[in-house]
């Protein structure tokens, strides 16, 4: 395991070594394969960007400050290759379609199921919650991507996405209301921890 | 209080409810009604995170590997694009 820091790695990738670079980009690929993935809805498309990104970083790694976190920086660079792609397939803010019949789920996750919570999702329910993401439009797809899962302040995503902060707050509160519209059926309730 | 609307629940869920955090938690823990509609929300969002996506469900990491240590696909074609800037 190399042992080499990030900002070792960047400081010598910024004098053109490429074997630094490499470093980097085996060590963040698969976070940015996951963010790519979350906000495109495939893992085509995610494969792309996740070249994308590592290509505009490497073009402007020259810029990035040494200080600042190469993680944050190459995550919000993905992001923004993200959203342009979903803005030039002119899907950004087009509601998807989507299968969405739920009669071959019913049975994949009941009620009676001893331990639901921790089951991995069957092939038919993934279809499910793959299908009620892609009912979401591309805005709050992607500001329900980047609050659930990279924890970003609703702030920093109303300036990503170019909207005020309550927009940003209610693009985020519609995503999460189709969710549970789409989801509600297949979860049976119990105490939450979280 | 009055019962808690999908907003604040939402809110909660992210611990975005600010200075309210108490007392939401508070209703919570006297309402069943709110409780259960905040542990269905809980649970929905739950149901997402186990969309899989790390290589390791989807075969990502093989590939990955391969094509990021790749020297045709990887450093190389973006030195080469450094180049030609």
């Amino acid at each position: 395991m190399d042992t080499t820091t990030d900002v070792a790695a960047v400081s010598r990738a910024r004098t053109g070594d490429a074997d630094a670079f490499r470093l980097l980009v085996e060590r963040h690929s698969r976070a940015i394969f996951r963010v790519a993935y979350r906000m495109t809805g495939n893992e085509h498309d995610a494969d792309d960007v996740v070249q994308e990104t590592f290509l505009r970083a490497y073009r402007q790694i020259e810029h990035f400050e040494e200080r600042a976190n190469f993680s944050t920086w190459v995550h919000r660079i993905a992001i923004n290759c993200s959203l342009d792609l979903l803005r030039s397939r002119g899907r950004h803010d087009k509601h998807y379609g989507g299968d969405t019949s739920d009669e071959a789920l019913q049975g994949e996750v009941r009620a009676d199921d001893p331990q639901p919570d921790r089951l991995l999702l069957s092939a038919e329910l993934q279809k499910q919650v793959t299908a009620a993401l892609e009912r979401l439009s591309g805005n709050e797809r992607t500001a329900f991507v980047l609050r659930h899962f990279e924890g970003m302040p609703v702030e920093e995503i109303g300036r990503t996405l170019g909207i005020q902060v309550n927009a940003a707050k209610h693009t985020i509160f519609r995503a999460v209301r189709k969710l549970r519209e789409s989801l509600e059926p297949f979860v049976r309730t119990k105490p939450c921890n979280t | 209080m009055q019962h808690l609307n999908e907003e604040q629940l939402v809110l909660h869920r992210y611990h975005d409810d600010g200075p309210e955090v108490a007392a939401v938690e508070q209703h919570l823990n006297a309402c069943a009604e709110c409780r259960a509609q905040y542990d269905t929300l809980c649970r929905v969002l739950a149901l997402v995170d186990e969309l899989p996506v790390d290589g390791k469900r989807i075969g990502f990491a093989p590939r990955r590997t391969e094509r990021v240590g790749d020297r045709p696909y990887g450093i190389d074609r973006l030195r080469d694009d450094r180049v030609r800037r």
